[in-house]
């Protein structure tokens, strides 16, 4: 069998074309260089960024020279509590790229943290709130686990020396609000009462046992006397469980 | 013997179910995981490999021109079609189905416009010249005169004119497929890294 010989136009045609889209990736390149480069939009925390040089070396990625001339240690002490600010310290000295556990280019609503805790609140609570993190209300520890008491530390332990089974008293898989501790005591408040109140934990005014299953006291501390005479002028005198006849649920 | 247009159909429902196949496996590589797998290590790993065995279609045609002369490269014919399916195979699984940047999407592009185009060379439009053939010789066995056998053969030359428009896509378009993936390469380099 044999072919026709190639049109001789064809091979000038696709390299004028080629020419023609080569010289608009170039203005592209200047004008938006994420529609042309970028392998996916930059996340809400990034998107007001200059340029794709603030976080990425030419030849060498996105360094973390370039993270920390924003997120440098002036940043942390702003922003960030104690702990997290040291946890991010450690791993600067030893060199870890923070690309290990911050990812970007995934979509703008998307979270860039590996690991990160879903936000029950949806996305717009710090829009609400006038507030730019979780922290302006949660307490975190160094990974965002919940900071325990000390009782609270003192049972686990046990436990943990017992060999028993961490799933013997926590499920998860139940969906982002659900507890995940048997017998948890749901907060007849509602979450905002600490916001509402100045305080970050149910501890600041109730005494617990071991178990959270015993019915909590109140205790002898400035906010609970605070509370008491607040409510006693628009309501009537007396205990505080009083207030959750009107004010059940937060 | 099967029509040309039956094996259009086949030829169609095979490169079809076989980026499917490649887009899905990459889609359950991605399961579960943070991060598509045609963003990690080993996706950018399966687009190294990938454009490697692509490169290999380029020693037959350049065998051809260094040597013309001598007997047609058979065995780099076959390397050059089963590199051009296999290397853009693991493009497919390199990239996935996540496309927003149009640099690599124009690399897609014109490498899809290529091998399309070389398939169709190869699966139909060689099996629509040979049925052409066939035919003609067949007529003249028969004894018709040349006016009848163009008057016969008419709708069936007109079809392999047509299919043989692979020719001026297949080998120009790989100019521009090569400076597309080049762009993608380095650009890719220059953002990521080259470690």
């Amino acid at each position: 069998m044999r072919y026709h010989p190639l049109p001789r136009t064809a091979v000038p045609v696709v390299a004028l074309v080629t020419l023609v889209l080569v010289v608009w990736i170039g203005w592209g390149s200047v004008r938006s260089p994420a529609s042309f480069w970028a392998p996916g939009d930059l996340s809400r925390y990034h998107v007001d960024q200059a340029g794709c040089t603030h976080c990425h070396e030419p030849f060498r990625g996105p360094s973390a020279a370039r993270c920390v001339s924003c997120h440098s240690e002036r940043y942390f002490a702003d922003r960030a509590t104690p702990a997290v600010t040291t946890w991010h310290r450690e791993l600067a000295m030893q060199r870890t790229a923070c690309t290990a556990c911050h990812m970007e280019h995934r979509g703008a609503l998307a979270q860039i943290t590996e690991q990160a805790r879903t936000n029950p609140h949806g996305e717009f609570v710090f829009r609400a709130t006038g507030t730019s993190s979780c922290t302006a209300c949660h307490e975190f520890g160094a990974r965002v686990a919940i900071r325990p008491t000390p009782a609270v530390t003192t049972w686990h332990r046990e436990l943990a020396m017992q060999r028993t089974a961490c799933t013997a008293c926590h499920m998860e898989h139940r969906g982002a609000l659900a507890q995940i501790t048997e017998q948890a005591r749901t907060n007849p408040h509602g979450e905002f009462v600490f916001r509402a109140t100045g305080t970050s934990s149910c501890t600041a005014c109730h005494e617990f046992g071991a178990r959270v299953a015993i019915r909590p006291t109140l205790r002898d501390e400035p906010i609970v006397r605070r509370l008491y005479e607040q409510g006693r002028g628009a309501h009537r005198p007396g205990r505080i469980a009083g207030c959750l006849s009107c004010h059940s649920g937060g | 013997m099967p029509s040309v247009q039956q094996r259009v159909l086949v030829v169609s429902a095979v490169v079809i179910a076989a980026v499917a196949g490649a887009l899905l496996f990459e889609a359950l590589l991605s399961l579960g995981e943070t991060t598509p797998f045609g963003h990690t290590r080993y996706g950018h790993a399966a687009g190294w490999v990938g454009l490697a065995v692509t490169l290999l279609v380029f020693v037959y045609p350049l065998r051809k021109r260094i040597s013309p002369a001598r007997r047609w490269p058979r065995g780099w014919f076959r390397v050059h079609m089963v590199a051009g399916v296999v290397g853009p195979l693991l493009i497919f699984l390199h990239s996935g189905a996540h496309y927003h940047a149009l640099v690599p999407i124009l690399a897609m592009l014109s490498m899809v416009i290529v091998v399309v185009s070389g398939i169709i060379g190869q699966a139909v439009h060689a099996f629509s010249l040979r049925a052409l053939n066939d035919q003609r010789r067949r007529l003249q066995h028969e004894g018709a005169s040349d006016g009848d056998i163009d008057a016969q053969l008419h709708g069936m030359a007109s079809q392999e004119e047509a299919f043989r428009m692979w020719q001026a896509i297949h080998a120009p378009m790989t100019l521009m497929f090569l400076v597309f993936t080049l762009l993608h390469v380095v650009g890719a380099l220059f953002f990521a890294g080259i470690s």
